[in-house]
């Protein structure tokens, strides 16, 4: 497994187990449920779907196998910083609390979406027929 | 990779990126005040996220690498019929009629029934001694 595969994989892991733990620590807490779905469904699945589909597609090229990596490394760090920046201060927007928090909750929501925008564009011409380019 | 992974992963990857663009458009409205318009269509986000991009896209990569009898995947037309009968219910789902889940759960359905006899052990492969020609 490359080394980008690998991060990806791990951290859908961590991600789970997290969204596990907050579930059944805190789970009937209201304000923390939207930060725990999206655990599950953007630190936890996406980041499976997306490294896996990294490792596996077709090849793009002889010369440029797995394609553009550093487009696939900048849509890991785009997701990630997305996602925490949301699960810090979604709670905090929902609870009212004084800050920069509803703006930081817009920014990552934002930064998350260009995050799979670029791992879209990254993947896109390794979805082919094999033998096909 | 055949023809319904290619467009199912394409399509699951466009209903990710349309589910997130409309989640991020809501906490937007959220933070600048909201319009109720934006929350109306919360559900849908959902929809598109575990109907349009997680289940569509397992779909497309199962179709694609569960093991085949040979070089044939069988019954292909019931994986096609169930994966249309999926995007079916995600159309109807957004226009707001009731049987738009319906739609769903049977194409899910149909898309196992062929799936189904595919999740098998590998077909092994004869070691060259082992060829009846050998």
């Amino acid at each position: 497994m490359p080394f980008l595969v690998r991060l990806y994989v791990r951290t859908a892991f961590v991600h789970l187990l997290l969204a596990l733990g907050l579930w059944a620590a805190r789970g009937d807490v209201l304000y923390l449920r939207p930060a725990v779905l999206h655990l599950f469904f953007v630190g936890w699945l996406t980041f499976l779907i997306f490294g896996v589909a990294y490792w596996m597609f077709p090849r793009e090229s002889r010369e440029r196998p797995l394609g553009r990596s550093s487009w696939v490394a900048t849509a890991y760090g785009l997701l990630l910083v997305g996602l925490w920046l949301r699960v810090v201060s979604e709670p905090l927007t929902i609870l009212g609390t004084a800050g920069p928090w509803p703006m930081l909750l817009v920014l990552g929501a934002w930064t998350q979406w260009l995050g799979g925008a670029v791992f879209t564009v990254a993947i896109w011409r390794r979805i082919r027929a094999l033998g096909k380019r | 990779m055949p023809f319904l992974t290619r467009w199912a992963v394409r399509l699951a990857l466009l209903f990710w990126l349309v589910a997130a663009g409309w989640g991020a458009l809501m906490l937007t409205h959220r933070a600048l005040g909201v319009p109720v318009w934006a929350w109306s269509l919360h559900s849908l986000h959902m929809e598109w996220m575990a109907v349009g991009f997680a289940l569509q896209f397992v779909m497309g990569v199962a179709y694609w690498i569960l093991p085949r009898f040979g070089a044939e995947r069988r019954r292909p037309s019931l994986a096609y019929l169930g994966w249309l009968m999926v995007l079916g219910g995600l159309g109807v789902h957004v226009g707001g009629w009731g049987p738009g889940r319906w739609l769903e759960t049977v194409g899910t359905c149909l898309f196992l029934l062929h799936a189904w006899p595919r999740v098998k052990p590998p077909t092994p492969y004869p070691l060259p001694e082992q060829r009846p020609d050998a």
